[in-house]
């Protein structure tokens, strides 16, 4: 009898020291494929962002010359000051310039994995909407430039989603998204907390919202130039 | 008898041994445990800096044909003011603060008037459904959008006040008439393929939705 329960002892542990082997190989099996894919992920994308910062090196500098150009040529005439001043404001409106000023970092991201029902509807990229009504809850408290994780938000922005992923301005993102708007940090924060809101609404729907307000930060410009194809401008 | 169950355990005991020993050999130590989401993430965040380096390239180029016809142009300085003040239409153009005229299709949109029984917010037009309208819009290519001859940039707001909609600073009420330039039938598409959110709010809500295409669109320039 005490034989038995030791060999029945023993075979529980056989087992599940055979679940935990096989779990384990399988995982790492997995894990192998995901860590070569990641370093090759991980060196491409370094490369590419060293190769990014060179190109905005040689864009600044390049603008650099530009508004030397511009401004040697204002100092010859009061006209071409008021014009290259005028070219500079309109610029700036278009989205072409970096802005700075003060503002709120908005970091909306999907709920924690244990409160999420469903693929659809507690994912951001298909509840987007909100995305868009955060914007124009910011745009009616005057903020003054705005960015989605790094782009430009333009005339020509559309958030739209993509299989698994959003589009903005043509790049593909997935949530975290990071709303970041330029203006007066209070009436930007309580437009954002105002109650029955769209922060307060997603609040509801658990998915996790993260506000900040900042005293300096930096708005990118769009890194898109943009032509039309079917408007003509008159004026 | 006795000897078998001896030979069982024994050999129990070695398997177990060696699983033991193999157990221990396969540390995880030398890989990383990593799931999907940083993989998604980290070739979402390559494919953006791909795009970004494209478009800062075609930027550098186009900033580098400025910088020649600035160096063309410097010693004259008529030529320099006709080049600015064309500069500046094209970016004023861009950034909404001139007329446009082109292709394009203009959509009425109007709460549902008939009597449905039902919760009155399913019948009426929301801030939400107009930002999601004008979303699909950009996205098939317009170039330019007004609403009520409000014109849509990128700080206009929508939003609910009331019986109204606010857009750039003023309320205005349904129907709302939009305009939009661009490809006529793409445009035409976003708001009439099936289970485009237009559709839905037709279909299912019920709100009058009519799409026009026209070669003859005028957009007003945005005013403070």
């Amino acid at each position: 009898m005490k034989n038995r329960v030791f060999i029945l002892l023993l075979s529980i542990t056989l087992g599940l020291v055979l679940a935990f082997q096989y779990q384990l190989v399988r995982d790492t099996a997995d894990g192998i494929v995901f860590s070569q894919r990641v370093n090759q992920l991980t060196s491409e994308l370094k490369q590419a962002n060293e190769e990014k910062v060179q190109l905005i090196a040689d864009l600044n500098e390049l603008e650099r010359r530009l508004r030397e150009y511009e401004s040697d040529a204002a100092e010859e005439s009061v006209y071409v000051k008021t014009l290259s001043d005028e070219l500079a404001k309109f610029r700036q409106m278009a989205g072409y310039t970096d802005v700075k000023g003060p503002g709120v970092v908005v970091v909306l991201d999907n709920p924690p994995l244990e409160n999420q029902f469903g693929e659809y509807t507690n994912n951001l990229i298909y509840n987007y909407e909100y995305i868009l009504l955060v914007i124009s809850n910011l745009n009616a408290a005057g903020a003054e430039a705005i960015s989605i994780n790094g782009q430009r938000h333009t005339n020509y922005t559309e958030i739209v989603p993509v299989g698994s992923h959003l589009n903005i301005n043509g790049v593909s993102m997935i949530p975290p998204i990071e709303i970041k708007a330029i203006g007066n940090t209070q009436t930007l924060e309580s437009v954002l907390n105002f109650k029955g809101g769209a922060i307060w609404e997603m609040k509801n729907l658990n998915f996790q919202v993260d506000i900040r307000l900042v005293e300096e930060m930096e708005i990118q410009r769009q890194i898109k130039t943009f032509e039309f194809r079917y408007a003509q401008p008159y004026e | 008898m006795r000897f078998d169950k001896k030979a069982n355990i024994l050999i129990l005991a070695l398997l177990i041994g060696l699983l033991l020993s193999l157990q221990m050999k396969n540390d995880a130590k030398t890989y990383a445990f990593i799931n999907i989401n940083t993989v998604a993430t980290l070739s979402n965040e390559l494919d953006a800096t791909k795009k970004d380096i494209v478009g800062l390239k075609a930027l550098i180029r186009s900033s580098g044909n400025e910088l020649n016809r600035y160096e063309m142009l410097k010693d004259n300085d008529e030529d320099m003011q006709a080049f600015l003040r064309d500069e500046i239409f094209k970016t004023k153009a861009v950034a909404g603060y001139t007329n446009v005229i082109g292709e394009g299709i203009l959509v009425r949109l109007a709460d549902n008037l008939e009597e449905t029984q039902r919760n009155i917010n399913f019948d009426l037009v929301h801030d939400v459904d107009i930002a999601m309208i004008l979303n699909d819009l950009i996205n098939s290519g317009a170039e330019a959008i007004s609403i009520n001859g409000k014109r849509i940039l990128s700080k206009t707001e929508i939003i609910c006040i009331g019986p109204l909609i606010r857009i750039n600073g003023e309320g205005v009420g349904a129907p709302f008439i939009i305009k939009a330039i661009g490809n006529k039938d793409q445009l035409f598409a976003a708001l009439n393929a099936p289970h485009t959110y237009a559709y839905n709010l037709r279909e299912s809500y019920g709100l009058e939705i009519e799409t026009m295409k026209s070669d003859f669109i005028l957009i007003p320039k945005y005013s403070d």
